[in-house]
């Protein structure tokens, strides 16, 4: 039987899945002495995603674009749930090598979370009618304060 | 050449006032570096959209004992001379 891309991935949503545990009651004790390992499978497995995205544009968006957000949205809800793992681990001292890409790759995967809103603001922006310089918030900041 | 920065109102704008001033103080230092040269200190996204745009993430900062990461999405206007940031996420912990 020959494994497919989708099926490779979701296995390895699947088994992130489970080294993550079920949130901050158990991943403390659980889960502390693995957590560097956590963290890089957490970020081989959203590599993994990125890489269907692109094959996925540059085939001409032929897989379900959709699906492929969902795959982004799951990862991001593991990957909060293995954050409270690694704070935990940070707690006791420790210092992992990996922890601000995992943090960083958690803030890419949250905008698959709000991509609706995030195609409106690119929208507006390309439209030319929303948007203001960062210059011109700044200066009406300084007037608020 | 430097780029203009423009943010979005309803969005980015929103996000970025709402950042602690001190972070928002470093955040508009970065989004200034970033006008400098975007090509070399961002990275392309990869989401299942034609236009997409870049990601920048913004040097972690500690500040009063909690760090801060930040990761800005951000386009390219048609004419190149202006970036255009669509989204602003942050995410802070504690540190030691």
């Amino acid at each position: 039987m020959v494994t497919t891309a989708p099926q490779l991935l979701d296995a390895q949503l699947d088994l992130l899945d489970q080294r993550a545990g079920d949130g901050p009651g158990r991943q403390a004790a659980i889960y502390a002495a693995d957590v560097e390992d956590l963290i890089a499978l957490a970020l081989e497995t959203l590599e993994r995603i990125r890489r269907r995205c692109d094959a996925h544009n540059q085939n001409g968006g032929k897989e379900d674009g959709q699906a492929l957000l969902n795959y982004w949205r799951r990862w991001h809800e593991i990957a909060v749930r293995a954050l409270a793992g690694v704070e935990a681990a940070e707690s006791q001292g420790r210092r992992l090598e990996q922890a601000d890409a995992f943090r960083f790759a958690i803030n890419e995967a949250s905008i698959a979370v709000d991509w609706e809103r995030v195609l409106a603001a690119q929208q507006r922006l390309e439209s030319g009618g929303g948007g203001r310089t960062l210059e011109e918030i700044e200066n009406a900041l300084r007037r608020q304060a | 050449m430097r780029y203009v920065v423009r943010l979005d109102d309803e969005e980015a704008a929103v996000s970025y006032a709402q950042l602690p001033p001190p972070l928002r103080e470093h955040v508009s230092g970065e989004l200034r570096r970033l006008a400098e040269s975007p090509s070399t200190v961002s990275r392309r996204a990869h989401f299942p959209h034609p236009q997409e745009g870049q990601l920048f993430d913004v040097e972690p900062v500690v500040l009063l004992g909690v760090k801060h990461w930040v990761t800005i999405m951000f386009m390219y206007s048609r004419d190149e001379r202006t970036l255009l940031i669509k989204w602003i996420v942050h995410r802070s912990g504690r540190v030691l």
